[in-house]
């Protein structure tokens, strides 16, 4: 289960009411099952002392007995790999070791529910992967986790349901990407605000895309297999030389291909209420992962007297499955030709 | 599958398959947080363990470590030995006066530290109270508990003390932990009422320094019961905390001595110090049961 939402909207108070730490005057909270917080990485642990008594105190507030903590301590020391550290303080390790220890214990005291807070984004990135696998293996187990995050890529990977909170309301509650993609667009209308000042009630993004979607609904694609795109895109306010751009990214957002502008007008009526079929093929020449794609509309000011207006984006998840030679994520299609020469090696 | 899914699904908790395994549990009431929790072994696992970590971190990291602890008291006594003897020259009036003293010093010392640490300990362990759950009357009590454990250890030095100053042995020494723990009742019972009021009005900080020198000056500590005359006396005799002091000088150092009950002019004034030591720990155990929920949000 995810929580996203932005700062301040109640995400880690919702985990804390879950975990019995805050108070509630209203309502009832029902959990089946033990559960165990990990609010912050790392809360409880006495710098002092080194990880064997840190493992017993921190064993023991997560709901263990202090003879299953210690009978645990070694099992938790070599998944945190830190079997080498032992006898040192814990305030000489560093915050990467840490993380590993407080995650490491809070998946080792046989909890039912996993409530998590952003601690995803700490650490190295072997220990966020570390992290990513051992909640894709507690999902398999039954156990539930409740992920609070940023990170939308992390939300759709993980997570089967998604709530959105905003205002400490739930604003939507259901699939995962569905919410992911909700994120984004009010991520983009805070933007917005942030350039042009608080909206009213009845804003009307400057474009809105109201359908993205891959023909046949089949998101996942052979290697090499173009993935075709197709958007509805209505404009939602008077648009000066309009364009529509799709980017293609990783699963942690980072943009591994820009489509060039296509202009939506050129002679075409933009008014307020008129629509667009967009319609992309983008060559395929991606590693099998998994990836995102999003599409927005924009203005291109030739003079920038204004900040250009934007649509918010709209996002979506697809797949590249099965066998390919690729070992980098992109291939970029290169020629590399060598020869013999008389001095050397001359690479063209 | 990644080499650290393949360690992951090593482990016993999270090997693949143990899923059918596991029974749905029951959907239950979230409690909120609250002093005591809801499992009392649990309540007890923690607090000895927070309490024997804090004694251990406290005496490890000095190189003099556990000499400090018992060198503090001492110290202070020999200074406060040397001035009243001559100062105020009834140290030669009273019997064993130079032993009731130490150990005087070394039980109101618990006292002090006590009430004085405990006073700040939610504050101080702020990102526990707001980002854990567990019982929170375990921290007042660990710090209680914590000082107890360092004080057993001076005592036992004290005692062997009080031997080498010659004091002769009675049966009455087995007493001693009575009066141990009347100390521990008054002491924990403050300090829990002044934890929980801290949190909501931080003057008690101010108010709490001045009323603990009241109460060092108005136990009998420094004196006997005897050079205490009139309205004075009566107001000693009914500081729970003075049935202590006057109990542990009858008891170890001067059987001769008024006891807690001779010492008060009537049977009524006895049951003075005893009422207030009954009613300070359950207000306190009280305050802090009704304020413990909403702690975590008022820090």
């Amino acid at each position: 289960m995810g929580v996203v939402g932005p700062n301040g909207a109640g995400k880690s108070t919702l985990l804390k009411l879950i975990a019995g730490i805050y108070n509630f005057e209203r309502g009832t909270i029902r959990v089946a099952g033990r559960v165990a917080p990990l609010i912050e990485l790392g809360v409880g642990f006495r710098p002092d002392l080194p990880a064997p008594d840190n493992i017993l105190l921190n064993g023991v507030m997560m709901g263990l007995t202090p003879a299953e903590a210690r009978r645990r301590t070694d099992e938790i020391l070599d998944f945190a790999e830190l079997r080498d550290h032992v006898s040192l303080k814990l305030k000489n390790y560093s915050s990467g070791m840490r993380g590993r220890l407080g995650f490491s214990v809070m998946i080792h005291v046989d909890a039912d529910i996993l409530l998590i807070d952003e601690i995803l984004s700490v650490g190295d990135k072997a220990f966020r992967q570390k992290c990513g696998d051992v909640i894709s293996q507690l999902r398999r187990n039954g156990q539930t986790v409740v992920l609070v995050s940023h990170e939308m890529g992390s939300i759709t990977r993980h997570c089967d349901r998604a709530m959105l909170l905003q205002n400490h309301r739930v604003k939507i509650l259901g699939d995962a990407e569905a919410v992911a993609n909700r994120y984004h667009e009010l991520h983009a209308i805070r933007q917005i605000e942030m350039f042009d000042g608080p909206l009213d009630e009845d804003y009307r993004a400057p474009a809105t895309i109201t359908e993205l979607a891959t023909p046949g609904a089949d998101r996942s694609l052979e290697p090499g297999e173009p993935l075709v795109i197709e958007a509805t895109v209505e404009v939602g306010q008077p648009l000066t030389d309009p364009g529509v751009r799709l980017i293609v990214h990783d699963m942690s957002g980072r943009p591994l291909y820009v489509t060039p502008f296509e202009p939506l007008a050129e002679g075409w009526p933009t008014e307020v209420g008129s629509t667009y079929r967009v319609r992309a093929k983008i060559q395929n020449r991606l590693a099998a992962g998994a990836y995102r794609l999003s599409c927005r509309v924009a203005e291109q000011l030739e003079e920038a007297d204004r900040e250009p207006l934007r649509s918010p984006a709209k996002w979506l998840q697809f797949a590249v499955e099965g066998e390919s030679d690729l070992i980098s994520v992109v291939d970029l299609h290169s020629e590399v030709e060598v020869k013999p020469l008389e001095a050397g090696i001359a690479v063209k | 599958m990644s080499g650290l899914a393949q360690e992951a699904a090593q482990l016993p908790g999270l090997a693949p398959g143990a899923g059918q395994a596991r029974p749905v549990p029951e959907l239950r009431p979230v409690d909120g947080p609250s002093a005591l929790g809801t499992s009392t072994r649990r309540f007890w696992n923690l607090l000895w363990l927070t309490s024997l970590t804090d004694f251990r971190l406290r005496y490890l990291h000095t190189s003099l470590g556990y000499v400090w602890t018992l060198l503090r008291p001492l110290l202070f006594f020999g200074i406060i030995f040397l001035f009243i003897r001559q100062i105020l020259g009834f140290g030669d009036q009273v019997k064993n006066y130079a032993p009731m003293l130490m150990l005087n010093i070394i039980l109101f010392q618990y006292f002090q530290e006590t009430t004085n640490q405990g006073l700040r300990c939610l504050p101080g362990r702020e990102a526990l109270v707001r980002k854990m759950r567990f019982p929170r009357l375990v921290i007042p009590l660990s710090i209680s508990l914590t000082g107890v454990l360092t004080l057993t250890a001076n005592l036992v030095v004290g005692m062997v003390l009080v031997l080498i100053f010659g004091v002769e042995p009675t049966w009455t020494w087995v007493l001693l932990p009575l009066a141990v723990a009347w100390l521990i009742l008054v002491a924990t019972g403050v300090e829990v009422l002044l934890a929980a009021s801290f949190v909501r009005f931080r003057d008690v900080a101010q108010g709490w320094t001045v009323l603990a020198r009241i109460l060092f000056y108005g136990t009998p500590i420094l004196y006997p019961i005897e050079v205490v005359d009139g309205a004075l006396r009566n107001v000693v005799l009914a500081n729970p905390l003075s049935p202590v002091f006057l109990q542990v000088r009858k008891w170890i150092t001067d059987p001769a001595a008024p006891s807690f009950v001779e010492a008060a002019p009537s049977a009524l004034l006895a049951v003075v110090p005893i009422l207030l030591t009954i009613a300070v720990s359950a207000t306190g155990l009280w305050f802090f049961i009704r304020e413990a929920p909403g702690v975590g949000e008022s820090l």
